[in-house]
C-alpha cells in the first residue's frame, strides 16, 4: 500500500487502483461464513446471525472498451 | 453527497476538491444468506447489476428490520446509494423473479418512496401488490 490505509473506502480505493493497474480481479469465496447483524437499527439491538454461501468476483471494469 | 468534502481534512485520495472519485466495477456470482430463524434469500451480480431475490415478500423481514426507522432508513439508502454511484452499480430487490424495487446511481426520489421513506429507491407499485397477494 502507497499510504496509511485507515478506513474501509480507503481500503477498496487502495485495492481498486491495484486491480486496475494489473487488470486483475478479486474472488471471494464463502463457505457457512457466519456474521452478526444488528437485529434491527438501535444501540442495544440483540445480534443476529446471518450464513452466507456462495462466491463473488469483483473486476475493475475496462474503461477503454467505452 | 456524503462522499463530497467540503471542510478540511479529507481523507487522502478518498475525495479530490468537490469531485467523488468512482471505482467503476463488475461483479459477477451468487450468494446464498440464511438467517437463523431459517429465512433466505438470493445475492446474484451479473455486470453492473446486483438482485436480491426473495421467495416472498415475508422472507426479507431479516432485510426488513435493518430498515427500521425511517431517519436511519433513509440515510442507510443514501450510503448505498453513495456507494453505487461510486462503483456504477445499481440494486433491486426482486420478490419470486418479479422485480419490486430498484436503486441506481440515477434513482431520484419520488413521491411513492418519500411516503414510505424510501429515500430514492424506486418502488414498482403493481409487482409489490402481487408480492404482497401471492402470500394471501
Amino acid at each position: 500500500m502507497t499510504k496509511d490505509v485507515m478506513t474501509w473506502p480507503e481500503l477498496a480505493e487502495e485495492l481498486y487502483d491495484k486491480l486496475t493497474g494489473r487488470n486483475a480481479e478479486i474472488s471471494y469465496e464463502f463457505h457457512d461464513l457466519e456474521i452478526f447483524v444488528p437485529a434491527h437499527h438501535s444501540e442495544d439491538a440483540p445480534l443476529a446471525r446471518w450464513k452466507i454461501n456462495g462466491m463473488v468476483k469483483i473486476r475493475a471494469r475496462d474503461m477503454s472498451e467505452g | 453527497m456524503e462522499d463530497q468534502w467540503y471542510g478540511q481534512d479529507p481523507s487522502p485520495g478518498y475525495v479530490r476538491g468537490l469531485i467523488t472519485v468512482t471505482m467503476p466495477v463488475d461483479v459477477f456470482g451468487e450468494l446464498s444468506v440464511t438467517a437463523e430463524d431459517g429465512e433466505h434469500f438470493i445475492v446474484e451480480a451479473q455486470g453492473n447489476a446486483i438482485a436480491i431475490n426473495l421467495p416472498s415478500l415475508w422472507s426479507g423481514r431479516s432485510l426488513a428490520r435493518q430498515a427500521y426507522g425511517r431517519s436511519k432508513r433513509q440515510a442507510a439508502i443514501r450510503k448505498i446509494q453513495a456507494q453505487l454511484q461510486r462503483t456504477e452499480l445499481t440494486l433491486r430487490v426482486q420478490v419470486a423473479g418479479q422485480s419490486v424495487a430498484h436503486l441506481s446511481p440515477q434513482s431520484k426520489v419520488t413521491l411513492l418512496s418519500r411516503l414510505f421513506g424510501l429515500g430514492a429507491v424506486e418502488l414498482k407499485p403493481l409487482a409489490l401488490l402481487r408480492a404482497v397477494f401471492r402470500h394471501s
